[in-house]
């Protein structure tokens, strides 16, 4: 079916794409027409029509710029490109060391920096493409430390820097790359814990529906709708901004 | 594609006339919705067959709850509300009457806030969840000299949109807004063409993605944010501006 949201002939990259929203936004780029190659760490992305299951650590930055060259000899420029990964600790805020606060910032920031320009310059030499990048809620507003009462880890702080600078990198990129057709925008999930964790913790699924405005958790299929508006045809005139699917989480 | 689609929903979209409101009604209509559009004049020859139109003044007494009321009539499954009504009224602020601030703050605000009261009422009296899209402006957060009233009822729009989504969120009904820039429309064709050489080209500069938009690139987006692809999004405002406002309008 014809439908203006469509990405027939579109090639898209999507780095993370085996993670828990990883995967249902492949589903339906995949589902909109689109070619997707499905990033993830070596050994994650399983096979499915219409997608190339690749190996990346990304926050390799040597092995991650040999794996574009390769990727743009062997496809071409993409269309759109999609970076979902983060890293982090699960470490409490007083044991975070210097060095495990620079790691995450590499892999969270300097990563996405490298990818997106690398993937950017590209795109813009042809005149044409759509980068987004994953914030959060928590690039916006500070978590509540009541909602991650034990037995759940607080979310960390290296977490929320990485996301708010996602949120720059998004403006700035857009800014850099307007003029030469490529547009950049970032979603910012809220609350999306995994069905294990939907599963095993209700007590702290009901702390944060109680955050939402809509009062649930979101599920996964929910995330996926934004990514395919934003690397499509009906969002040709929208950049530089960062579109929340938060439930409301952020506006009370 | 399913995720994208209004089929089965049933749509009101106040200021449809011409411009941006047009446009929006074509896109709904194209993504499968019953339409219902309304304006000041006759019926415009650009509506889709099948398309009802009611014209009336939205700021007579009582002209919302009655506008709802007949769409209701025409369209039984009614469930989704786009408030897109609006003009521009300034002159310099320092020869600003009341009757002109008066004017711009009841078409641009108070109708908008009493047609969502009206469409809200239904909405709950019926047991029945649904979606409400505001349209504000980027003037609602990025300040132009000589449109006070303008820009302070664009605001109250935003503020609107997010104070609406959290009263209705229990509701089960999601309120959503999309904040233009620079569009080129019958509105905005008489400012532009009395600022052609100088302002105009400052703001074609300012726009990243180099020209300025059309009507049409606001009608995917309120397609999105009311289709079941945007399940979990409420309160969220999508800026569509090509990019104007990421690094700031400023003056030439």
């Amino acid at each position: 079916m014809s439908t203006p949201f469509s990405l027939q002939n579109r090639d898209i990259w999507v780095i993370g794409a085996a993670g828990y929203l990883g995967q249902e936004v492949v589903k339906l780029l995949t589902a909109l027409g689109a070619s997707v190659l499905c990033a993830d760490l070596p050994g994650k992305a399983q096979p499915a029509p219409n997608t190339t299951p690749a190996g990346l650590d990304a926050a390799d930055i040597p092995a991650l710029e040999k794996f574009i060259t390769d990727q743009i000899a062997a496809r071409g420029v993409p269309h759109g490109l999609v970076v979902m990964t983060y890293a982090g600790t699960a470490k409490k805020f007083d044991e975070l060391t210097a060095a495990d606060f620079d790691h995450a910032n590499h892999g969270n920031l300097t990563a996405t920096f490298t990818l997106a320009r690398a993937i950017g310059n590209a795109m813009a030499e042809r005149g044409s493409g759509s980068l987004v990048l994953f914030s959060s809620m928590y690039g916006t507003v500070s978590p509540d430390p009541h909602i991650y009462e034990s037995p759940m880890t607080p979310n960390p702080v290296e977490y929320g820097v990485g996301k708010a600078g996602m949120q720059h990198l998004t403006r700035y990129l857009a800014v850099h790359y307007g003029k030469s057709g490529v547009r950049c925008n970032a979603i910012s999930p809220g609350p999306f814990p995994n069905p294990s964790v939907q599963h095993d913790e209700p007590a702290f699924i009901d702390r944060l529906s109680k955050k939402v405005p809509l009062g649930r958790v979101g599920q996964s299929p929910e995330i996926a709708g934004a990514v395919a508006f934003l690397l499509g045809d009906t969002s040709t005139f929208i950049t530089g901004q960062n579109l929340a699917v938060d439930g409301g989480w952020t506006i009370w | 594609m399913k995720a994208f689609s209004l089929s089965g929903h049933a749509a009101i979209v106040t200021g449809s006339s011409q411009g941006i409101g047009l446009a929006i009604a074509h896109g709904l209509h194209e993504a499968g919705a019953r339409v219902v559009a309304h304006g000041l004049q006759e019926r415009p020859g650009e509506l889709p067959e099948g398309v009802t139109y009611i014209p009336c003044d939205l700021c007579d007494h009582g002209a919302s709850a009655k506008l709802i009321e007949r769409a209701i009539a025409a369209e039984p499954a009614l469930d989704t509300l786009v408030c897109n009504a609006g003009s521009f009224f300034d002159v310099p602020f320092l020869e600003m009457t009341e009757a002109l601030w008066d004017k711009t703050l009841n078409l641009n605000l108070r109708t908008a806030f009493f047609t969502a009261q009206a469409f809200a009422r239904h909405l709950v009296r019926a047991g029945r969840g649904g979606s409400i899209v505001i349209t504000s402006s980027t003037n609602g957060f990025q300040a132009e000299s000589d449109s006070v009233a303008y820009d302070v009822s664009k605001g109250g729009l935003v503020m609107l949109t997010k104070s609406l989504a959290v009263s209705l969120a229990p509701h089960g009904i999601r309120v959503n807004g999309i904040a233009p820039g620079l569009i080129k429309t019958p509105l905005t064709s008489v400012w532009m063409e009395s600022r052609a050489n100088d302002l105009l080209k400052h703001y074609e500069k300012k726009i990243l993605l180099g020209h300025v938009g059309k009507a049409e690139d606001c009608a995917g987006a309120v397609t999105f944010l009311c289709s079941p692809a945007a399940s979990y999004i409420t309160g969220e405002i999508i800026v569509i501006d090509g990019g104007l406002t990421t690094s700031q309008i400023g003056k030439p």
